[in-house]
């Protein structure tokens, strides 16, 4: 599922903000679940949301205007995929407003 | 008193979100059918059930059907019922398109299924055997014949029923005496006596289109030499109407424990005009078609009346004051607290809600596999599909109608002295569900049917349908977590039948008698560890909305606690069962038959 967070920060403020932002978001996952992350380039951002055992996988690439990406939902989870992507926006929503 | 409202939040998860991961889904033939058509059809059927079917239950109970001269007369409200199913297109509804049926996923058929059980299961008689009929001259008819017969069958203005037992034999199918004799323009006349035929004769509609098993002059002795044939009560005249009447009568109908509303009828063949379906002496092949088909709507009986028994406890339970609660009054203002404060009357409503719940989710995957086995594009997943349905029928059929009579047992217990009275309501539950456990193959048969034709047959293939997907989740969900304790329960369950069908693979080898006295405890282990698994997946689900945020926060805590409930209160008879099959025959053949 594709999604797109607008902002407009430019792609280096917005990168520094989630750069800072990750580890407080991961550390205020709800209980039971957790959120790896790693960097696969300079403005991509690879994420693993994991809950009770299903992993989500999010790719987030930083543009000038916006977060664009995409999550893929396991089979089980098909009819959640709308509350992930709302999930993954409010998040990195978040982030991106923490100054 | 009887209340119902259909569970369409229940149903809608277990349509729309439990199974989604069974690769049983996404068949290009049912795309049009999406999820706010198939809301919409759930709530239309809720409709008709609640409004039309549920309040001439009791009173068609009350009255039952009459005979009088091979004429049967169905309880007042049913033929105004049965007209208003017709015109909403209700007996139709999953029905091939190309006779005029709307093709629906079984997967929301069984559900519709449900509730027209659970509201008038005598009703639910008279489209069903018409259903299963269909089913088995689809498959097996020639063109002619079904261009002849289906539409009007598939539209309701015709019914259909199945014709197997007669006086002398039931299980036992091999020692039927019916015969046919060729009249040499490709029909036949059949002569012979059937009893338990439900739908045999009413006055629902205009002509009834029976399948009878009989005999050919040259038929081998036994199973090899049954043959299956159509036989009108009316013969259909030139422009395809009911015409002239057939030698097939009813000579009376059978006073009943329960389903009192449904016409249950013995028959009479006099050189009845019929016509044969499917190859001559393959009958039973075809009729099983149609027994198959019918074994999943038996289950889908028991859990209709279920879910209605439930309902109608949880009404009485609340409204019923009676004592105070042990931790003290919970309703101090009144004479005294209803009785739903105390544990006991807790377990039982619980047992009864654990055991709809369940099996409305393990019904609903049956259901998909249903769909996928005649619909998949892959030939891989039809092959699963086929072998999965075919494993999971006589579960469906037993393990629903026993926990569906034991829920009817239930409610009577929870309602007292009241519940014992015809009136309450309830007791017609546990007298309508108790057919359930017996026809279409009486639970026993269904396990033997499990332990020695399913159970070992392509060398475990239709097994491993079952055993994998729950293997692959409590391998995916063990470790760490919130649900750590119930995959414990589902994983020590699953080992249990895992060795239980070593067990019984390697004893009943050497002796099937052992297999036999396996059999129903195996059918009930392999029904509550499909319940668990359904129950953990349900959990799974219910713990990831409540994570990402949803706006049914209720519903899916609430599924978390009926799954614990499960988990802590019943799953436990896993290991009760596993027990009872690893001690063997012996305790049951040291008995002598003269020290009975």
């Amino acid at each position: 599922m594709d999604i797109s967070i607008p902002h407009s920060l430019g792609r280096a403020e917005a990168k520094r903000r989630i750069e800072v932002g990750l580890p407080k978001l991961a550390a205020h996952i709800p209980g039971g679940g957790s959120l790896a992350s790693e960097w696969a380039g300079d403005y991509v951002l690879n994420m693993t949301i994991t809950a009770l055992g299903s992993r989500i996988p999010v790719s987030l690439t930083i543009e000038e205007d916006r977060l664009s990406g995409s999550l893929e939902v396991p089979a089980l989870m098909k009819m959640m995929q709308g509350q992930v992507a709302e999930f993954v926006k409010l998040s990195a929503g978040k982030m991106l407003d923490k100054v | 008193m009887q209340v119902y409202t259909a569970p369409l939040r229940d149903m809608r998860f277990v349509l729309n979100e439990l199974h989604q991961d069974d690769g049983f889904g996404g068949l290009s033939v049912h795309e049009e059918f999406t999820q706010d058509l198939t809301d919409a059809v759930l709530e239309e059927a809720a409709k008709i059930c609640q409004d039309v079917l549920l309040p001439i239950n009791l009173s068609g109970d009350s009255e039952g059907c009459q005979y009088e001269n091979g004429v049967v007369h169905t309880p007042k409200g049913f033929k105004e019922a049965y007209d208003q199913f017709v015109q909403g297109g209700w007996g139709g509804l999953v029905m091939p398109v190309e006779y005029g049926g709307q093709g629906l996923p079984e997967a929301v058929g069984k559900l519709v299924e449900e509730m027209i059980c659970a509201t008038n299961v005598s009703f639910s008689l008279y489209p069903g055997l018409t259903a299963g009929a269909v089913t088995a001259l689809n498959a097996y008819a020639s063109e002619e014949l079904k261009a002849a017969y289906l539409p009007k069958m598939i539209s309701g203005e015709w019914s259909g029923t199945m014709n197997l037992t007669e006086p002398h034999c039931g299980t036992d199918l091999g020692l039927l005496r019916t015969k046919a004799d060729p009249v040499g323009d490709g029909s036949y006349k059949l002569t012979g006596s059937k009893i338990f035929i439900s739908a045999g004769e009413q006055d629902l509609t205009s002509n009834i289109i029976h399948l009878v098993l009989a005999r050919l002059p040259d038929a081998p002795k036994g199973v090899k030499g049954i043959s299956l044939f159509l036989v009108p009560k009316f013969l259909p005249d030139a422009d395809g109407n009911p015409g002239a009447r057939n030698g097939v009568r009813a000579s009376g109908i059978e006073h009943k424990m329960g389903i009192k509303a449904s016409a249950t009828c013995q028959m009479q063949f006099d050189d009845a005009i019929g016509w044969l379906v499917g190859e001559p002496h393959r009958g039973l092949e075809a009729m099983f078609t149609m027994m198959n088909a019918e074994r999943v709507g038996v289950g889908i009986q028991g859990l209709g009346i279920g879910e209605a028994a439930y309902q109608s406890a949880v009404w009485y339970a609340k409204d019923r004051l009676q004592g105070r609660s042990l931790s003290g009054a919970k309703y101090p203002d009144k004479p005294a607290d209803p009785i739903i404060v105390h544990p006991d009357v807790r377990k039982n409503l619980l047992t009864m809600r654990a055991y709809n719940e369940g099996c409305r989710a393990l019904g609903a995957w049956v259901a998909r596999g249903l769909d996928a086995e005649r619909h998949a594009a892959d030939p891989e997943v039809r092959q699963r599909a086929e072998d999965f349905v075919a494993l999971m029928t006589p579960v469906v059929k037993a393990l629903f109608t026993d926990l569906g009579h034991d829920s009817a047992s239930l409610a009577v217990q929870v309602y007292g002295g009241h519940g014992y009275i015809h009136e309450s309501g309830v007791e017609q539950y546990q007298r309508d569900a108790r057919i359930a456990m017996i026809y279409e193959g009486t639970n026993g048969i269904q396990a033997l049917d499990l332990v020695g034709r399913k159970m070992g047959a392509h060398m475990g293939r239709l097994l491993r349908s079952f055993f994998h997907p729950v293997s692959a989740f409590i391998e995916e969900n063990k470790g760490e977590g919130p649900m750590q304790k119930m995959i414990e329960g589902l994983e020590k369950a699953f080992g249990a039948l895992q060795l239980s069908t070593a067990t019984i693979a390697e004893k009943g080898m050497k002796d099937p008698e052992e297999a036999g006295a396996a059999a129903s405890d195996y059918l009930r282990l392999l029904g509550l560890v499909g319940m668990a698994y359904c129950f953990a997946k349900a959990t799974k689900i219910a713990g990831l909305q409540l994570f990402f945020g949803t706006q049914d926060k209720a519903f899916y805590e609430t599924k978390i606690k009926t799954a614990t409930f499960f988990f802590e209160k019943i799953l436990p008879q896993a290991t009760t069962h596993f027990l009872a099959i690893k001690a063997g025959k012996g305790a049951l053949m040291a008995f002598a038959e003269d020290e009975f």
